[in-house]
């Protein structure tokens, strides 16, 4: 075996192209192939870190009225303590999940609460560095001053102190006194969303919601979720007869009469723990396993079309060394000898690849994919990658010997003299073009596509101001306080505010254009129909629209006068809105309208209709802007090239009272570049992917027109003899190519046409696909060719014919 | 210059440096072959031979000297240039046949003409390979491929098509090195009769026999070349 190593090696060091282009290519897509196999297995196959996993479930809540469903995911936080307190069989947590300022630590800094139950703790089987979590024995509505924090914020924020259970820590003026860090291990079920983790555990009673929101059966939440463990033997089924039964006919009582919602019911779904983790990322998960498939489709195509000129080549060494006797056997191993080889290369600068990547993804999907802090290089990972790796090199080694047959290598050196020389397959050559264009070039058009569309809602135009603005919202005691104390506080913070040079406006507003989702209210129709429209509402001041960039269509805004005497029965309406009710196209400025926020309906004047905004990802949606907010929350902006910072703010607003803490500041660009992350998540694996689909699929047909032309290098040298100028040849290549490259694109329309039809039919997948771009994708294929055929064909026709004669 | 005078080199050189040696395949050639004659170089291995065939067949660019064809100096030429030389004015025959295995023996004939700037007809084209195809008594097997056919066939082949574009030179590189030595006798046979009826042939060959049938023989070693006295054919 030595021996066959030491000659594959040097007959190898003499094709360094062939040798770097299979090495590449093998190590690239293996590389990614392994990390995608990874990242499956973490996502799809790989068991929950949990002792009971199988019997782990998500209660997610429905709500419906007259029969229909009206929300899903949004719990009632009755409903939820109500389950919790008379459930008898299985095991339930409940946890609420919102994020405080610890007020006593360093910098104030913002810490991720979960408000939840003891059972959480011993359901997950949670292991503790230092303490314990919640002792069984504390009650539901207990109010005991407890807290559990996390080993990360324990490093953090306490920079790992070893005394940690001696230490408090104050949250909303509570002193909580710490009796458990969890261990590193412990992964945390992300059940508020993807990648959120909690840095600070406190009992339940202690959860921020107001009184009324917790008798209140329709105040519905997202924050809440249920997570349960079935009894030993007790089925998912039964689990959520159990829960239906106890909710069921409560619920109904509980919201008779309620004017949200008429004839209301509430049902849960029992998920397994981990599918509701997983969530819809399954799908992306298949994306990125389409995407690497494909590109390993184009590598093997690349790696046996080298392989196999590569053979072409040897063929007559082959046979020399057949004839003096060398059998079968000899053969093979030398063959083996040389792909394994190369495989083993590949493979180890695929591992390599793939480790780098694998901790580059746990960083950069942080917070975009599920359980990715759970993504490591893993043996499972590495023995398939050994195991791919030994077989392919096999796998090429038995195409290759097929290909050859023994008994044509003897014939090959008998009729050697004859012609000239080398026997190669035309046939062969040409097939290996084609497949190698007809694949590369649905892949391309598919990528660049992706491409185009997910970059395309990045680069949308947001449609308002999104620089120089800043979003603040404060948390105070004064939240509790009747709102005619509040107003003189904002007016104050609003001319602090004003007061700072680089200041230009101040909005006290509810929401940014994009949080567009939060509130939703509706309005009734008057014409008579009494229909119902549910629209986006957004409480604003006077400076809101000007602040945000939001053009005013038609009548007029609030005025500062009408803000401040705080009685404005006047509403704007955007633009999808104003159509909607004025069908005809009649003048809406200046009629009534009736809206109701959750009370009766009132009447209130429409003065003026302003333009719809763009979001992304969000179709346009109808809204309403009333006026009369009066919570802690300002829209700043700032003079262009100039910046307001969070402590600058901070100490600006604590200047008015200093029990004003942040509760949320950003800058609204940054809101708004999150809003695009998936997009651009998607736009930088599809840019990746067209990437390397580009490079391997160039690699691969310069590798194999090179080595076309490489192989027929003395029958051109022949031609050139017999009178073809350098002129002649190089347009007989193109043309030549041209043809192939003619031959493979009807072969790619035919597969893009089919794989579109079948995904299509099959899979009600709309591929929206743009003939630019496809046409772009084409013509980067093409010149790939005419590159790859001018670079190749230069080694013959840029020298004299003798030389391609020797 | 004789205005019969085919070929004509002055003081033709050609150095070929490799990392350390230098080697003169050729210094100081003069040679001139005129019209209608039969010109036979031979020589040890390593002389130059095929060196100085593949100049004059202007596969090849001389390291110094002039080389005339036809009273143009074709030394300087471009590959361009030289390509459109090597099909309208020379014919070459080798020792391995060359030919182009895809093609069929017709299509191989016919490949001068179509790389010739002078826009043959078709049926121009497909008369003249007929007309060689006879002169090579290979008219029955036009529609074969090279691979089918044995190898003194082959070269007949091959002849054909170093006579399609009528050059003013046949070059031929041991054009027997590769057959038995019946089928060598026949191709030698029917470069004698080419010969006889008016082609110039410039033969490079290693057997003694077939160096005499050429009407001058030329000696070529270590890249200097005389005109082969009989002492010096002895030696050969
Ligand atoms: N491309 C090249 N590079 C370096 N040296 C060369 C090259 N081609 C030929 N030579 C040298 O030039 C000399 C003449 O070679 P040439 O092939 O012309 O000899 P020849 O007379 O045809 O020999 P043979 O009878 O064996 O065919 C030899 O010494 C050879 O090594
Ligand atoms: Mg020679």
């Amino acid at each position: 075996m030595k021996f066959y190593l030491r000659t594959a090696w040097q007959s190898l060091k003499l094709r360094p192209l062939f040798a770097l282009g299979i090495v590449t290519t093998l190590s690239i897509t293996f590389g990614i192939l392994l990390v995608m196999f990874n990242l499956h297995h973490v996502l799809l196959v790989k068991s929950l870190p949990y002792s009971n996993q199988d019997q782990l479930y998500v209660a997610v809540s429905k709500v419906y009225e007259e029969g229909q469903l009206k929300h899903s995911n949004a719990a009632s936080y009755a409903a939820m303590e109500h389950v919790v307190k008379n459930a008898d069989r299985g095991t339930f947590a409940i946890a609420n999940y919102h994020a405080e300022i610890a007020t006593d630590l360093d910098g104030f800094p913002m810490l991720r609460v979960t408000d939840t139950v003891a059972n959480y703790f011993s359901m997950l089987g949670t292991n503790f560095v230092m303490g314990s979590g919640f002792s069984q024995d504390l009650e539901l509505n207990a109010k005991e001053p407890i807290a559990v924090i996390s080993y990360r914020a324990w490093q953090e924020h306490f920079s790992g102190d070893k005394n940690i259970l001696e230490r408090k820590v104050t949250i909303n003026e509570v002193g909580y006194s710490i009796i458990g860090v969890t261990s590193q291990a412990f992964v945390e079920p992300a059940l508020f969303r993807v990648g959120a983790q909690t840095d600070i555990w406190l009992p339940w009673e202690y959860n921020t919601w107001e009184s009324d929101v917790r008798e209140d059966w329709m105040s519905l939440t997202d924050q809440i979720k249920m997570f349960v463990l079935t009894e030993q033997g007790q089925t998912e089924k039964e689990m959520q007869h159990q829960l239906n039964s106890l909710i069921g006919e409560k619920f109904k009582q509980e919201t008779v009469g309620n004017p949200i919602i008429k004839n209301g019911s509430y049902k849960f779904d029992i998920v397994p723990l981990k599918d509701y983790l997983l969530g819809d990322s399954g799908g992306s998960v298949w994306f990125f396993i389409a995407g690497s498939i494909a590109l390993a489709i184009i590598a093997l195509i690349n790696v046996s079309n080298l392989l196999l000129a590569r053979a072409t080549e040897q063929q007559r060494n082959l046979a020399i060394k057949a004839t003096l006797g060398a059998s079968k056997q000899t053969i093979f191993s030398g063959l083996l000898a040389e792909n394994t080889l190369l495989t083993t290369v590949s493979g180890v600068f695929a591992i390599l690849f793939a480790y780098i990547l694998t901790i580059e993804i746990r960083d950069l999907m942080q917070g975009m994919l599920p359980r990715i802090q759970e993504l490591s290089f893993s043996w499972p990972a590495l023995l398939f990658a050994i195991g791919l790796i030994l077989s392919i090199g096999f796998m090429f080694t038995l195409l290759v010997a097929n290909s050859l047959k023994y008994n044509q290598l003897i014939f090959t050196l008998k009729s050697s003299g004859k012609g000239s020389g080398l026997q190669v397959s035309t046939r062969m050559r040409k097939i290996l073009v084609v497949s190698q264009i007809a694949l590369a070039a649905p892949i391309l058009v598919a990528t660049s596509n992706l491409v185009v569309e997910s970059v395309k809602e990045v680069f949308k135009e947001p449609g308002f101001e999104v620089e120089n603005r800043y979003y603040a919202n404060l948390n105070t005691v004064f939240n509790g306080s009747p709102s005619a104390e509040r107003v003189p506080l904002i007016n104050e913070i609003k001319e602090k505010l004003m007061e700072l040079p680089q200041v230009t406006r101040v909005s006290n507003s509810n929401f940014l254009p994009m949080m567009s989702n939060r509130w939703t209210t509706s309005l009734q129709l008057t014409d008579g129909s009494n229909e119902k429209i549910t629209t986006y509402t957004n409480l604003i001041d006077e400076q809101y629209f000007p602040l945000m960039g939001i053009d005013l269509l038609q009548g007029n805004n609030f005025t500062k006068e009408e803000i401040q005497t705080y009685k404005s029965s006047s509403v704007l309406i955007n633009k999808s809105l104003a159509d909607k009710i004025t069908s005809d196209g009649s003048e809406i400025v200046g009629k009534y309208i009736s809206w109701s926020s959750g009370g009766p309906y009132r009447d209130f004047l429409v003065i003026g209709v302003v333009e719809d905004v763009q979001v992304p990802n969000t179709p346009a949606v109808d809204r309403i802007y009333p006026s009369r907010f009066s919570n802690f929350r300002f829209m700043i902006e700032t003079k262009p090239g100039t910046s307001l910072s969070r402590q600058e703010f901070l100490d600006t607003v604590q200047q008015v009272s200093g029990s004003f803490y942040i509760y949320e500041y950003n800058s609204v660009s940054s809101l708004y570049d999150a809003l695009t992350i998936n997009n651009k998540f998607i736009a930088g694996v599809s840019v990746l992917l067209s990437l390397l689909t580009v490079l391997l699929a160039s690699i691969g047909i310069y590798g194999v027109l090179s080595y076309d032309i490489d192989l027929r290098r003395y029958e051109i040298g022949i031609r050139m003899a017999i009178g073809a100028s350098p002129k002649k040849i190089a347009s007989m290549i193109y043309k030549e190519n041209l043809t192939l490259f003619l031959l493979g694109a009807l072969v790619s329309l035919f597969i893009i046409i089919t794989v579109n039809y079948l995904l299509e039919a099959y899979l009600d997948f709309d591929f929206n696909m743009s003939y630019l771009v496809s046409v772009l994708s084409y013509t980067i294929t093409l010149l790939t060719i005419l590159i790859a055929s001018y670079v190749a064909m230069g080694s013959i026709t840029s020298r004299w014919p003798i030389h391609s004669l020797k | 210059m004789n205005k019969d005078t085919v070929i004509k080199l002055e003081e033709i050189s050609k150095l070929f440096s490799s990392e350390d040696v230098d080697t003169y395949a050729l210094s100081s050639v003069d040679l001139e072959i005129a019209k209608g004659e039969y010109v036979s170089i031979s020589g040890p291995s390593g002389g130059g031979k095929s060196t100085l065939l593949s100049i004059l067949g202007l596969l090849d660019q001389p390291s110094s000297g002039k080389y005339t064809l036809n009273g143009k100096l074709v030394s300087q030429l471009d590959k361009n240039d030289s390509a459109a030389i090597r099909c309208d004015e020379i014919g070459f025959i080798f020792q391995q046949f060359n030919l182009i295995d895809e093609l069929s023996v017709e299509d191989n004939i016919s490949l001068p003409l179509r790389y010739s700037d002078k826009n043959y007809s078709e049926k121009e084209i497909s008369e003249r390979v007929q007309k060689c195809l006879q002169q090579v008594k290979m008219e029955h097997r036009r529609r074969h491929k090279p691979n089918q056919l044995s190898g003194g066939q082959q070269q007949r082949i091959a002849i054909a098509r170093a006579l399609v574009a009528q050059p003013s030179i046949l070059l031929v590189d041991e054009p027997t090195g590769n057959l038995d030595s019946k089928n060598g006798d026949i191709i030698m046979q029917m470069l004698s009769e080419l010969n006889a009826s008016g082609t110039t042939i410039c033969m490079v060959t290693h057997d003694p026999r077939y160096a005499d049938m050429a009407t001058t023989q030329y000696y070529l070693l270590d890249g200097r070349i005389t005109l082969a006295s009989p002492s010096v054919k002895e030696a050969i």
